[in-house]
């Protein structure tokens, strides 16, 4: 029988949900120690829409926004807690994460997405908590969605 | 842990055939697990006029035999892997009662197909797994 998953694309953004799945993936990796899991944060560039007549576009600047340093570490951390099984990370700035997510999954063959849901209520919800719904509506493979 | 306890949603179309598949690679990792199989049976709805209502009195007939024999099958298929239960329900909020059921069952996940339909058709029905991914407390699996 085919394994239950193998190849773990961790969609990470720092925020609880996205906590308690990486808790699920360490839980994972202990069951299966064959286990690949590719750490994925992507940076969104914060407060950098500049209004252009009727559109929003991302200034420059904002387009090599730093990445928070505390996210960077709890990566780190994450690593070092994976560091029995093959861990990889990576950190990209991208404006809109969910295709990215979906991109990265279809291009690396990965067997199973784990993100988390972000527990923001009313439009907060609407717009970011958006980004576990865009993932589980447009890829091919199993998405386990964290709360 | 990873999950142990865990309502599978299954109404016997391909996505849940997938996410039985997918339950029971899981079921192989780990034995100690528990799997409680529901399948909520819609409502009938009849058109009248330009309304669409839900047939009043549901009865025995109103039954789906195909889902329910084919979830059946799938507690066979699980059975020799893991500790299962079964059960159906009948609501036309299909995923209110699934989210319902799994607090009632204290499951730690839900595990629920995804129908690949396009279009219109995915507005109705694929609906019912997005509902259970954004409004269920606990963890979802959507298996495509």
């Amino acid at each position: 029988m085919k394994l239950f998953c193998e190849k773990i694309l961790l969609a990470y953004d720092g925020s609880t949900g996205s906590d308690h799945a990486l808790e699920k993936v360490i839980a994972l990796s202990e069951q299966n120690p064959n286990l690949t899991v590719h750490i994925l944060y992507i940076n969104q560039p914060p407060q950098s829409m500049v209004g252009v007549g009727e559109a929003y576009i991302v200034s420059p600047e904002a387009m090599e926004a730093k990445v928070d340093p505390e996210i960077e570490q709890k990566i780190a951390i994450a690593k070092q807690r994976l560091s029995h099984i093959i861990c990889s990370t990576e950190i990209i700035t991208h404006e809109t994460p969910g295709r990215k997510i979906v991109q990265m999954a279809k291009d690396s063959h990965f067997d199973l997405i784990v993100i988390g849901s972000r527990g923001l209520g009313g439009l907060k919800k609407l717009i970011l908590g958006s980004i576990s719904s865009y993932v589980v509506n447009n890829v091919a493979i199993p998405v386990l969605v964290v709360k | 842990m990873f999950f142990q306890h865990i309502l599978l949603a299954f109404d016997g179309t391909d996505g849940a055939e997938h996410a039985l598949q997918k339950t029971k690679e899981y079921a192989q990792l780990n034995k100690n697990i528990r799997i409680h199989l529901v399948y909520v049976n819609e409502k009938p709805k009849t058109v009248i006029g330009d309304a669409l209502i839900t047939k009043p009195n549901f009865d025995e007939s109103d039954l789906n035999s195909e889902s329910i024999t084919k979830l059946h099958a799938a507690q066979a298929e699980l059975e020799p892997l893991a500790s299962t239960s079964i059960e159906v329900l009948v609501s036309d909020q299909p995923a209110d009662e699934l989210i319902a059921k799994a607090a009632e069952l204290q499951c730690d996940l839900i595990i629920i197909g995804s129908r690949g339909i396009g279009g219109l058709k995915k507005l109705f029905l694929g609906s019912v797994s997005s509902h259970v991914v954004n409004h269920a407390s606990i963890p979802v699996l959507v298996i495509k």
